[in-house]
């Protein structure tokens, strides 16, 4: 294997990520220009080597049926080995392969995924329903959505600044305008975890580079909402300053 | 916030298992001595565990579709087992009344590859951007392992003892709620020998076992190559 193609679990995990935010146009934006980049190089050869293997796997495990074996997996196992190496099968080719698959299969489900949900109906309520419960906000600095659980409000976000860059000083100077006190949990490289608390609200801030999950609990008013988008808004923008 | 967070204590299996030419019998035996050799490593690494960052791994890197995982990693650990509710009454002759739960496998399982991903980012630092979960590519027939890992700053050569290695890392996660079981291990190694033995690839197979007398998670690191 010549071509490093380590950016192909990169763009998996991008891909995810942006599932997990449920912007799905920027899923199918990071499938698309990496399917793209793939089929400059030897993409075919990759996936017919992940295939093949797969297909002796399957013929092995059928062949273990009339068989009476102690250990299957075991057997199996020494089986394909002697297999790949009768054919001079890559393992490293096949990984590629298998992640090349991953990545066609992914965008492949997003796309239906994003047709299913465009063909919305009037009788269709429930649809109504679950856009109302969960938006995704973006400006230039961060993306994020807020979902609404039972008893709390879920906010995933992507910003463009790693959680260690964060300055929890200027955020905690800012919040306690608004009576907010804040505790930092846990501050590594990657990570930071820190908890808001106020009178009506209780804020759990997790960041990893820089991605951010929010669990926000505050009574359910009538401007729960607002409050709780007013928060999010704050505090997603004080941490990408 | 929890005055005392998990702790979970790594080890590392001291020598590099060469898996080339083993066959099935012999994987099974090398499994029998991991699995007795387990209880007198030195620790490498132990470090508490922050509970929403679990969860945070938990969403990412688990199989599974199991919310509120740190609560059941606390609970785990700990060993809190729930009772259930006991009649008054006598069972039937010969019968027994379950009075406690059990711990869940697959809760277990999650736990172990929640835990393996925060090892690697929280306390390796490796870039989890680098890291993939190929499970459901394992579910579909095609040959991989558990986890793929591009290592691309060398961040485990300390571990593995060499100062550069053919990337990706492939790696095989097996959780224990009781007894280790040897013949989970072996299966582990022959996922590992499948893939490693026409290449030139590093294999890492990470044991989460429950320790009960400690009320913490012990995990074990066994390093394999062609």
């Amino acid at each position: 294997m010549e071509h490093d193609l380590s950016f192909i679990i990169k763009a998996i995990n991008d891909i995810n990520n942006s599932i997990w935010l449920g912007d799905f146009k920027k899923a199918v934006e990071i499938a698309d220009l990496n399917l793209r980049i793939l089929s400059k190089l030897e993409i075919s050869e990759l996936q017919r080597t992940a295939i093949e293997l797969r297909e002796i796997i399957w013929q092995i495990r059928k062949d273990l049926k009339e068989k009476e074996i102690e250990n299957r997996r075991l057997w199996v196992a020494e089986q394909v080995s002697k297999e790949m190496e009768k054919k001079e099968l890559n393992a490293v080719k096949n990984i590629f392969g298998v992640l090349a698959i991953h990545l066609l299969n992914l965008r492949e489900t997003i796309r239906y995924f994003m047709e299913a949900t465009s063909q919305v109906t009037l009788e269709d309520s429930s649809k109504k329903d679950l856009e109302e419960e969960r938006f995704l906000k973006e400006t230039n600095r961060y993306r994020y959505t807020i979902q609404r659980l039972p008893d709390k409000w879920e906010v995933s976000a992507i910003l463009d600044k790693t959680a260690s860059l964060w300055d929890l000083e200027n955020l905690r100077r800012e919040l306690s305008n608004y009576n907010f006190w804040i505790e930092e949990i846990h501050k590594r490289r990657p990570s930071r975890t820190f908890e808001l608390y106020a009178q009506d609200m209780y804020v759990q801030v997790t960041g990893q580079e820089n991605q951010v999950e929010m669990s926000i609990y505050t009574p359910a008013t009538t401007d729960a909402r607002q409050r709780v988008n007013k928060i999010t808004e704050t505090i997603l923008k004080l941490l990408a300053q | 916030m929890l005055t005392n967070p998990p702790m979970v204590v790594v080890y590392v299996f001291p020598s590099v298992i060469n898996l080339g030419r083993m066959n099935a019998w012999q994987l099974e035996q090398q499994a029998e001595t991991i699995a007795a050799n387990l209880q007198t490593l030195s620790p490498l690494i132990s470090f508490p565990v922050n509970l929403r960052l679990f969860e945070y791994y938990n969403a990412k890197f688990s199989e599974k579709q199991v919310r509120r995982i740190d609560q059941n990693f606390f609970d785990y650990s700990r060993g809190t087992r729930f009772r259930l509710n006991v009649p008054f009454q006598n069972p039937p002759r010969r019968l027994r009344y379950l009075i406690q739960k059990f711990f869940s496998g697959d809760v277990s399982g999650d736990i172990d590859e929640a835990l393996f991903a925060y090892f690697l980012i929280e306390e390796m630092n490796l870039n989890s951007s680098y890291i993939g979960h190929t499970r459901p590519d394992k579910r579909g027939g095609y040959l991989t392992t558990d986890f793929v890992i591009w290592d691309i700053s060398f961040k485990l050569a300390s571990i593995l003892q060499r100062n550069r290695y053919a990337l990706p890392l492939l790696a095989e996660v097996k959780a224990f709620t009781g007894q280790i079981d040897p013949v989970r291990i072996s299966h582990g190694l022959a996922q590992l020998k499948i893939l490693i033995s026409n290449s030139s690839l590093l294999g890492l197979l990470f044991l989460a076992i429950r320790n009960e007398q400690r009320q913490r998670y012990d995990s074990y690191l066994v390093r394999v190559e062609r």
